[in-house]
């Protein structure tokens, strides 16, 4: 066997086969949950099972809107939507102070901000649940955004510093001569470098607004009130075997995190462990 | 004559506010962290003291430990739910540690589509761990689902498989679809770190003759150890917490036998209404992660080299 070959070969059975029966694992259920939600009513219980939808209709996606499914989903919106302006309002700030200075109290400050993220939400929960209702937040969407914003701020603001390092100092400080002040240096040159550093973090934290569900467990009983994922948990207890509108409920629930999922996944490269750990 | 002497005055000043920058920007992070985190985790230590149940309020008062004495004397429910949680939290991150790494190994080598290929693989990361369970159990069904379907054409089963019937399939189940759904952020982690380790090292390896394997286990997985272990602590944490997945996959079921501590925790809280008893065991479950994460971070000698 000629060298050529061999390293062919190599890269056949060490790069290119477990590339795509990875590929396969990771996509099939997007296209299993797709393929069903655009079957009838027959076809999505017909034996032998469909690989291809025979019928491919849009019926189950019209039947969401009576479902209740456009408030779900404006209700989902809004928790993430507030939850990513505040997050990014924070953690770029903190993550400013994080990167450029040298503090007391600095590591103080890194441990508590690692330790939120080893608090479960499950522990969380009760005590939020008794705040909340002190506040008069029980089956208020408001509730949600505030326990996402924290949740998720240590995160963001640790991959925020990461951002930050990675920008030389140099380049504020001559900001800094020229008259910027600190926010101004902040705001004009700082952000426009970063834009898409923040935009990943911003996308973070809104896909984790999207998809909360202990929490909103806890403070939403009201139908109307629900998010996407209460919503969705709900219509499969009382309709179970209805898979088709349950496949639709999901692709356009997934759709928004999806698409914002392709602005993040090239910048998030590890995102708080890679910034944790090269410091 | 008073300019200069203020001068020095000023500089003070400045040098003050420059002191003060840091924490006035962290103040806000600061304070929202403590009020919504750190005192609630107070105030669940309070509250499991007592007799908390919301149905009977006439009960309603400080018992001191009993809740613990009940959990552990008395709960069989509990002891349960502890092997179980272990079961899912160790099966779920090793599988997921290890085929992450894979695919970060296999997707950091150079090939066309390579960036294409990466955020194909990925996806399942954003996924909402409802969502994750409903599809799985779509797909896992016993009469529709494409699952068993699958297995028959490959001629491993030859009847339908009730994958939702007893305790061991179900726990299989729910570990798959998390697995599923773990990878993406192992992958994350592992591609960033990788891409951090000099290529100079690989060389001087191909240099001295190593194969690939001994490159791999002397060079590429000591360099990011550090990774590693903070990875899999947290995946761990988040494995433990995702109630999400299991309440739409199996809701703990059947007999209890995929209820792991964080949901019995929620079942108490939501179901039960019992909020002392449901504060209790979320302590312990607390205090059981700290002591392991603790145990953990010394034993893997994590950031030796330290912050900075």
């Amino acid at each position: 066997m000629s060298r050529k070959t061999r390293t062919r070969l190599a890269n056949l059975f060490f790069r290119d086969i477990p590339i795509v029966l990875f590929l396969i694992f990771m996509l099939f259920p997007f296209y299993w949950i797709l393929n069903t939600s655009l079957k009838d009513s027959i076809d999505v219980i017909s034996i032998p099972i469909q690989y291809w939808p025979s019928h491919p209709t849009f019926e189950n996606f019209q039947g969401l809107i009576s479902l209740g499914f456009d408030r779900y989903f404006l209700n989902s919106l809004f928790v993430a939507t507030f939850t990513t302006i505040i997050i990014m309002v924070l953690s770029l700030l903190g993550g400013y102070a994080m990167s450029r200075y040298r503090f007391k109290g600095r590591t103080v400050v890194y441990i508590m901000l690692l330790a939120t993220q080893m608090l479960p939400a499950v522990v969380l929960m009760i005590p939020l649940f008794q705040t909340m209702q002190t506040l008069g937040l029980i089956d208020n969407l408001w509730s949600l955004v505030i326990v996402c914003s924290c949740t998720n701020l240590a995160y963001c603001m640790l991959m925020m510093m990461g951002y930050y390092n990675s920008v030389p100092v140099s380049l504020e400080e001559a900001a800094q001569v020229d008259g910027c002040s600190l926010m101004g240096g902040i705001i004009r040159i700082l952000i426009p470098t970063m834009a898409p550093a923040i935009v990943a973090t911003g996308a973070y934290a809104f896909i984790n607004a999207w998809n909360v569900y202990v929490y909103a467990v806890a403070f939403i009983n009201q139908k109307k009130m629900y998010t996407l994922p209460l919503g969705l948990n709900a219509f499969q207890g009382e309709f179970g075997t209805d898979y088709g509108h349950l496949a639709a409920g999901c692709v356009v629930a997934l759709i928004p995190v999806l698409v914002i999922f392709a602005f993040l996944q090239k910048r998030m490269a590890g995102g708080a462990t890679a910034g944790a750990v090269k410091g | 004559m008073s300019s200069i002497a203020s001068k020095p005055k000023i500089t003070h000043r400045r040098a003050l506010r420059k002191q003060l920058t840091p924490y006035m920007l962290l103040a806000p992070v600061i304070i929202f962290i403590c009020c919504f985190m750190f005192w609630p985790i107070i105030n669940v230590f309070i509250l499991s003291m007592q007799n908390h149940v919301v149905t009977k309020p006439k009960q309603w008062g400080y018992i001191g430990f009993a809740n613990y004495v009940k959990i552990f004397t008395k709960d069989t429910v509990f002891t349960k739910t502890i092997w179980t949680t272990l079961r899912w939290v160790l099966i779920s991150v090793v599988f997921q540690c290890v085929l992450g790494f894979w695919l970060a190994y296999v997707l950091n080598k150079k090939f066309k589509g390579r960036g294409i290929a990466r955020a194909l693989a990925l996806t399942p990361w954003a996924v909402a761990g409802v969502m994750v369970g409903i599809i799985w159990k779509l797909i896992m069904g016993e009469t529709y689902g494409v699952f068993n379907d699958l297995l028959k054409k490959l001629g491993i089963i030859q009847q339908n498989v009730s994958w939702f019937a007893n305790a061991q399939s179900a726990t299989f189940s729910i570990i798959l679809a998390n697995v599923w759904r773990g990878i993406p952020f192992f992958t994350l982690s592992y591609l960033a770190a990788l891409s951090s380790i000099p290529d100079d090292l690989y060389e001087s390896a191909k240099i001295d003759g190593a194969s690939a394997p001994r490159t791999l286990f002397s060079i590429t997985i000591p360099m990011i150890r550090d990774t590693i272990i903070l990875t899999t602590l947290l995946r761990s944490i988040w494995t433990f917490n995702a109630v999400d997945l299991i309440i739409s996959m199996t809701d703990g079921g059947p007999n209890r036998g995929t209820t792991t501590l964080a949901l019995y925790i929620m079942t108490t809280f939501k179901g039960k209404m019992d909020y002392g008893y449901a504060s209790a065991l979320s302590v312990i479950a607390t205090l059981i992660m700290m002591v392991l994460a603790f145990i953990y971070i010394k034993w893997g000698k994590l950031g030796k080299e330290g912050i900075n």
